[in-house]
């Protein structure tokens, strides 16, 4: 039941992810809303289902992206478990852990992906990519992760209920 | 509230390292299968599943995005108003110059007995139903596949440029990287009656494209138009990639280097067009 209604919730931020939020860049870049949806899960609900999320959220992104099939998956399946590791100490409920583990995670999420990207043989231009890229990335993804835990909490607290 | 699902106890980094292999198990298991193209039944069948939401998704938010957009674009519009006007007065002699010359190439062709004309051939209109969902790959997926003649390596255009190649054809619906993406590549030539450089033009992931290997002894300027070669027979010779931005030389370089902005907005893509009879060659860059 929780992890049909994770999928629902990866499969809305998918579609607005490709299509809304492409059209409201800030800094230049746009939310990464399934990235944002698996961390905050994996901050709150843990092992086996931030497993789970990170795979139905990896094979989701791998099927609508120009990325290697597979890269989103891997990074997230790395994601997802350090995740749950790095907060399995910590108030799991409060939204300064998810606000770090947002900073923290896409900044690895979008150097992760660039390292399969470069495995793949596509050309990367470092520098250009960390500051154009992946710093505002990380910057606008912390910014709206409360955007993202808060429901989420609210639905794990009901369905746990 | 401390994490409810946390592993606690004896064996607590066992069971993580546990948790970690099988998290890593199934996504390495998908990228060599997704070497191998293992993965392409799964994916065409994702893309006629998905595609209805990502085309019903895309028709609803079209009114919003473009509302959203023209507010973006309010402050630069009287700006871009008296750019446009005086374009069209240069472009308008252009035309007229431009005239006579085809008038006099036809019949210097005619006189040669020439035959050897060129059209870029019937061209499909396509929608973009969604775009790639990670800031650091440029591509789009539109309406049109394998049902409507669309193939793998197409040549895709807006307003008269070039914009980008099919990666992947689909049933009903197609992957298109970008002229901006990093893994996009074409061989390009300065359009100047005194330079026709030749180099590799790039997606650089942000917003433009970065035109490399042009000889250091070409003088090449700023506003200059790059279009394709038609070197490695990927793309047609001829279509406009964008214009000049900025020119890095060094001393110690073999080759300069160029910032080239591409010609159609990119993000503010609606509609594209596939060329159709255009077939690809495999020898050149990708």
């Amino acid at each position: 039941m929780i992890i049909a209604l994770g999928i629902l919730f990866l499969l809305g931020g998918l579609l607005l992810q490709g299509s809304v939020l492409s059209h409201l860049p800030v800094l230049g870049v746009r939310v990464d809303l399934v990235l944002l949806i698996v961390l905050a899960w994996s901050v709150l609900r843990g092992f086996p289902s931030a497993i789970a999320m990170a795979w139905g959220g990896g094979v989701l992104l791998d099927l609508v992206s120009g990325a290697p099939f597979g890269a989103h998956t891997f990074t997230l399946g790395l994601l997802a478990p350090a995740t749950v590791l790095a907060t399995r100490h910590l108030l799991t409920d409060s939204l300064l852990p998810a606000l770090g583990i947002a900073l923290a995670g896409t900044l690895c999420y979008d150097l992760v992906l660039l390292l399969a990207l470069q495995a793949s043989h596509v050309p990367v231009a470092w520098a250009a990519a960390f500051w154009s890229l992946v710093v505002p990335s990380a910057i606008v993804n912390t910014l709206a992760m409360p955007l993202v835990f808060v429901p989420l909490l609210r639905a794990a607290g009901r369905a746990a209920a | 509230m401390a994490h409810p699902y946390a592993p606690t106890g004896r064996g607590v980094r066992s069971r993580s390292v546990l948790w970690l292999g099988l998290s890593l198990a199934f996504p390495l298991a998908l990228l060599i299968a997704g070497r191998w193209g293992w993965t392409e039944p799964l994916a065409q069948a994702a893309s006629v599943a998905l595609r209805p939401l990502q085309q019903g998704m895309s028709s609803l938010v079209q009114p919003v995005t473009g509302f959203l957009d023209s507010l973006q674009r309010a402050g630069d519009l009287s700006r871009e108003n008296e750019y446009l006007r005086d374009q069209v007065g240069r472009l308008t002699s252009e035309v007229i110059r431009l005239r006579e010359t085809e008038i006099e190439n036809i019949r210097l062709r005619e006189q040669l007995n020439f035959v050897g004309s060129q059209s870029l051939g019937p061209l499909l209109p396509a929608a973009i139903i969604a775009r790639d969902p990670s800031n650091l790959i440029k591509s789009v997926l539109i309406n049109r596949g394998t049902d409507h003649g669309v193939r793998s390596g197409a040549v895709v255009l807006a307003s008269g440029s070039l914009v980008g190649k099919v990666l992947q054809a689909y049933p009903g619906s197609a992957k298109v990287v970008l002229i901006t993406d990093p893994s996009f590549s074409v061989n390009a030539l300065i359009q100047r009656s005194d330079s026709r450089a030749t180099g590799i033009a790039t997606g650089e992931g942000s917003e433009g494209l970065m035109l490399r290997y042009l000889p250091r002894e070409e003088d090449i300027l700023k506003d200059d138009v790059v279009i394709t070669s038609g070197l490695g027979g990927n793309f047609p010779k001829g279509l406009v990639i964008g214009a000049v931005t900025e020119v890095r030389r060094s001393d110690v370089e073999l080759f300069q280097e160029a910032r080239v902005r591409p010609a159609a907005s990119l993000t503010r893509l609606e509609e594209l067009l596939v060329l159709l009879d255009f077939v690809p060659s495999s020898a050149s860059p990708r």
